[in-house]
């Protein structure tokens, strides 16, 4: 409150240095009914397309979905061009893809690749890591399990670049984390079932515990003895976990409304508390009103080029 | 993620040299992209007539963006290219699904784009060096309100350094814009609540106002009843706007951007939230 209080005293104060102000302090911007002008982005090369998408239809067509393990071709190098393609797909390949995947389920080259990809990879590029840990994790051959495990257990940076108490390197490990412990939630072997149960439980990272209990409760159709074996490992003070909203992709709204009631009902201590106001001072109410008058000229939104689909 | 009222320029006049646009110095890594960046990029191949809009739409200019890839804009490496990558997705890449979407385009291009809206007055938007924030919202009196966006939302080794987590930070700086707009107090550590507290594990916490599927129209994300019934955090409409990129994008948007927008929300839901979890999204099925 005493902020905004200040802040409008001072825009009063202000307002006699530099009237008539409230003009942007940015250099004017080309027009759009224009050419590009020397202020403008330019192309180094002219575009080859003027319809995206049916460059993006032809760019699939011309990399055609093809097995992990291809005949003549090294492993190693069919893997990369499998996550390579799996990484641009759409979300209507899904079920072809799963069965390609599926078709190497029994191939340890496969898995050793695979497995070796996410290693080498996760510093570097953590979208690709991603995909390889799906294909991986969708692999569930027992190779890829070990690395999975393996890779959650990596241990989770304490330097770096530190952002709101946070360290960037140390989030991006855990973001992949979050997605090996799908896959090996994925595996329901005895053995994987344990290990997630004990990563639900004990694992340093709080994002990495929350997405175990999700993979292992959607393993396990969310049943009785999914959530009571969870009980008995997760933290109490985590235990929201377990009932928490899941918006699984094709979730009608229906269905994920039920949830977050029952969510809501469950827990009445997630209740936010009243919203605030900043306690804004008449004159800088005043101060923003004049500011938007000023910027009344830029409320005009244009409508982006329209992309046609094919 | 800050919130930033900028009153130096307003105290001394000493000091406007010092704040006058600048070109920035390009200490970002402009030597790779994200595989999800290039997926998307694939998609419409540096399509002209897009990011010749997109520029103007989201008030960038050669001041800031001169060096970053301004005359190159078909260089993926570069940071303009990233910046207007993500918008492309912003623009095209959600499928407005009235049952099962958060919000729609409409809602996050408003809250996105430059122009002064239902959500915010006018914002620009420029790159700066640092490392210690991924974006940050600046109020300006007079003129227009600064979104900067950090080096690591343009490095491919980052977890945010990819098209939806980037795009996502326009929402939540953007809603920084809206909480200023309607004089909103959403805490004195950046705008936000100070942590780490409750169920937030950062120092710059969020209360999730949960809400169900088709409680907002497309359009009216802005709205709210001034209590906690109707109301979002930033936090809280980054991660829907993530939710909606994931589970209801366009048939053409790449699995590594869909993929990387489900982990973002999932880490977001559960360490950024005073009240959290909030929602979690995404299939935990690992394809």
């Amino acid at each position: 409150m005493l902020r905004r209080k200040v802040s409008g005293l001072l825009s009063v104060f202000v307002l006699v240095l530099l009237a008539p102000a409230g003009a942007s302090q940015k250099p004017p911007s080309p027009s759009v009914s224009v050419p590009p002008s020397a202020g403008a982005p330019t192309a180094q090369q002219t575009p080859l397309v003027g319809d995206p998408l049916l460059l993006h239809r032809a760019n699939l067509a011309a990399r055609p979905l093809r097995s992990l393990a291809t005949a003549g071709v090294p492993v190693a190098q069919s893997v990369q061009a499998f996550v390579a393609r799996a990484s641009i797909s759409t979300p209507g390949e899904r079920e072809q893809i799963r069965t390609l995947i599926a078709q190497s389920a029994k191939n340890p080259e496969v898995a050793t690749a695979l497995s070796a990809g996410v290693f080498a990879s996760r510093t570097r590029d953590y979208t690709q890591t991603l995909t390889a840990l799906g294909v991986l994790g969708e692999l569930r051959h027992p190779i890829g399990t070990a690395a999975l495990t393996k890779f959650i257990a990596l241990p989770l940076p304490e330097t770096g670049r530190r952002i709101d108490g946070e360290i960037a390197e140390r989030v991006t490990l855990e973001k992949l984390q979050m997605k090996a412990v799908d896959g090996l939630a994925y595996a329901r072997t005895a053995t994987s079932d344990a290990a997630v149960l004990r990563i639900a439980g004990l694992n340093p990272s709080r994002a990495v515990r929350a997405e175990a209990i999700a993979a292992y409760l959607y393993n396990h159709q969310n049943s009785a003895a999914a959530q009571k074996a969870l009980l008995a490992v997760v933290k109490p003070n985590e235990r929201v976990f377990i009932d928490r909203p899941n918006l699984v992709p094709g979730t009608t709204g229906k269905v994920f409304n039920a949830q977050l009631s029952r969510f809501i009902t469950l827990h009445p201590e997630l209740k936010p508390p009243k919203t605030q106001l900043s306690g804004v001072s008449a004159i800088a109410a005043a101060r923003d009103k004049q500011k938007d008058a000023h910027l009344v000229a830029r409320r005009a939104v244009v409508a982006p080029p329209v992309l046609r689909q094919p | 993620m800050k919130h930033i009222v900028r009153f130096a320029q307003i105290l001394g006049l000493a000091l406007v040299p010092c704040l006058l646009p600048v070109a920035g110095l390009a200490l970002c890594n402009e030597t790779s992209v994200s595989t999800a960046d290039s997926d998307l990029w694939n998609t419409h191949g540096c399509w002209q007539a897009f990011y010749l809009w997109q520029y103007q739409q989201y008030n960038e200019g050669s001041d800031h963006w001169g060096d970053r890839g301004w005359n190159d804009a078909c260089n993926e490496d570069k940071e303009f290219g990233k910046m207007w990558n993500a918008a492309y997705l912003v623009t095209y890449g959600l499928a407005d699904n009235n049952s099962q979407s958060f919000h729609g385009t409409t809602d996050y291009r408003q809250l996105a784009e430059g122009p002064d809206s239902n959500f915010k007055d006018s914002v620009y938007y420029a790159p700066v060096d640092a490392t210690n924030i991924y974006g940050s919202f600046t109020y300006h009196w007079p003129g227009e309100d600064e979104i900067d966006l950090s080096c690591l939302l343009f490095d491919a080794s980052d977890s945010h350094g990819n098209p939806a987590s980037r795009a996502s930070d326009y929402m939540h700086e953007g809603w920084h814009g809206w909480l200023t707009e309607g004089n909103w107090n959403n805490g004195s550590c950046g705008g936000h609540r100070c942590g780490p507290t409750g169920n937030c594990t950062i120092t710059d916490c969020d209360y999730f106002y949960f809400h169900g599927i088709g409680a907002y129209a497309f359009g009216a994300l802005y709205q709210t009843d001034g209590t906690a019934n109707r109301f979002h955090s930033p936090n809280q409409v980054q991660v829907e706007f993530l939710c909606d990129v994931s589970d209801q994008p366009q048939s053409w948007v790449p699995q590594s951007v869909r993929t990387a927008a489900a982990a973002d929300a999932d880490f977001r839901s559960v360490t950024r939230f005073i009240n959290g979890p909030g929602y979690h999204c995404g299939d935990p099925r690992p394809w």
